[in-house]
């Protein structure tokens, strides 16, 4: 049974992605032109991400500040053949918003003091700039999100208290009361249907 | 569902957590071995790290976007500026393929410690850089030159392995580029210690010199350097 596959879909998401990397090449060359373009490309989805993890837009964006700087410093630490620049951008934000809260919760354990309030210095931060975002990405939500819904609730659960809740496998298998593999399993089967829909453009 | 074990089902898993972030230590290992074991060139491996990351950034991109603060990207810009970039493989198109140094093509990895890094960075006018942990430290640093030129070597007496810092230094004529030296003793003759082209003035690059030496020197040598000094040397200290 042939599955109708999205080309058109699949053909903007190359393009796009072709687009990055011309980008970071540029960027190799220090084209500060091409880094501010990305910067403004990205920063509001990586924002994003960081925030929901970190829980504190000050932090979240230092962290997002980290993630590019490391790309100009290290061009090379971004690779084509390894995936495309927003899976790289994500994948670095992602790792050091875990790796703070992990931190924290180790000290928070071993009865250190925690992180001073930091949501008053929040609240006065300067007033954010519009949401202003370009239409590839507006498109790609809209897709992931009607993905994100075909999966099994029980699975989405577990992937989303991984990706943002940064729990690992065995502390979600506590806090959920269930059996490693349990975990595991759904883990593996809700990443394959979320790879499968988004590898197919399907629809 | 496959129903028949494959080479690639349990890297499979272990990569497709990776991706969220989600191994709990000894897995992660398992998932290094693993990787490891089938190598940097097993294509069905790099397929899976590359649609499991994407799919994980999937998650990301599902996020409603949130506002940076006003200026960030002016920030952001002007932190950038004031670093030392790091691009792999500089200047390594004016080596020999194959080149004779060791060293080439690898930066090496340093801390530098707060003197030394205080020296290079006042001394280069910028602002920071950060290089990876893991090797000893520069204890030692060459100035070469004075004013608004910087040329520095930057090395531990005994390591072979040695940095040269640069910054403000002219383009090298077509077809040139700089070559460092560096005499044992003070009746030996210069050996190569490895070229070096400034991008935009600055350089930083790794070089590969004796376990200790009395003197080193810079030349501008043609492209792909010289086994011998060929020019009067344009920059010449003793150590």
């Amino acid at each position: 049974m042939v599955q109708a596959v999205d080309v058109r879909v699949v053909a903007v998401r190359n393009l796009e992605d072709a687009r990055d990397s011309d980008l970071v090449r540029r960027v190799a060359g220090g084209d500060e032109a091409a880094f501010r373009l990305l910067f403004q490309r990205y920063a509001q989805a990586a924002k994003a991400l960081a925030v929901r993890i970190v829980r504190q837009a000050f932090l979240a964006e230092e962290i997002v500040q980290e993630a590019f700087l490391a790309l100009w410093r290290h061009p090379g630490a971004y690779r084509e053949d390894r995936g495309s620049f927003r899976a790289w951008l994500m994948s670095t934000v992602h790792h050091r918003a875990v790796d703070l809260i992990r931190r924290e919760e180790a000290q928070r354990r071993r009865g250190e003091e925690a992180r001073p309030d930091a949501s008053a210095a929040d609240r006065a931060a300067d007033p954010a700039e519009e949401v202003v975002e370009q239409a590839a990405l507006a498109d790609a939500r809209q897709r992931v999100r009607v993905a994100l819904a075909d999966i099994p609730p029980e699975q989405r659960d577990v992937l989303e208290l991984m990706y943002y809740g940064g729990k690992t496998q065995s502390a979600i298998a506590r806090e959920l009361d269930l059996p490693l593999g349990t975990v595991k399993s759904r883990t593996l089967l809700g990443m394959r249907r979320l790879r499968a829909d988004l590898a197919g453009g399907m629809r | 569902m496959r129903s028949s074990a494959g080479p690639h089902d349990r890297i499979e898993e272990l990569i497709a957590t990776q991706a969220l972030n989600g191994l709990d230590e000894p897995d992660r290992r398992e998932l290094e071995r693993g990787l490891a074991g089938h190598g940097a060139g097993c294509e069905e491996c790099r397929r899976l790290l590359a649609e499991y990351s994407a799919a994980a950034a999937a998650l990301a991109l599902a996020l409603d976007p949130v506002p940076l603060s006003a200026g960030a990207e002016d920030r952001l810009v002007a932190a950038a500026r004031g670093e030392i970039r790091v691009v792999p493989g500089a200047p390594s198109k004016d080596s020999a393929p194959g080149g004779p140094f060791p060293g080439r093509g690898r930066f090496p990895r340093w801390v530098a410690s707060a003197a030394v890094a205080a020296a290079m960075l006042v001394a280069a006018g910028v602002v920071g850089y950060s290089l990876a942990p893991g090797r000893t430290v520069p204890t030692r640093v060459v100035n070469m030159a004075a004013g608004e030129r910087v040329l520095q070597v930057a090395f531990n007496p005994g390591d072979q392995e040695a940095l040269v810092v640069g910054a403000n230094l002219p383009d090298p004529p077509a077809g040139k580029v700089y070559q460092l030296w560096y005499q044992r003793t003070e009746d030996s003759a210069m050996e190569s210690a490895g070229t070096f082209v400034p991008r935009g003035g600055t350089v930083l690059a790794p070089v590969v010199v004796g376990p200790s030496f009395v003197a080193v020197a810079v030349s501008l040598e043609p492209a792909g350097g010289s086994e011998h000094p060929t020019a009067e040397p344009l920059y010449l200290t003793k150590v």
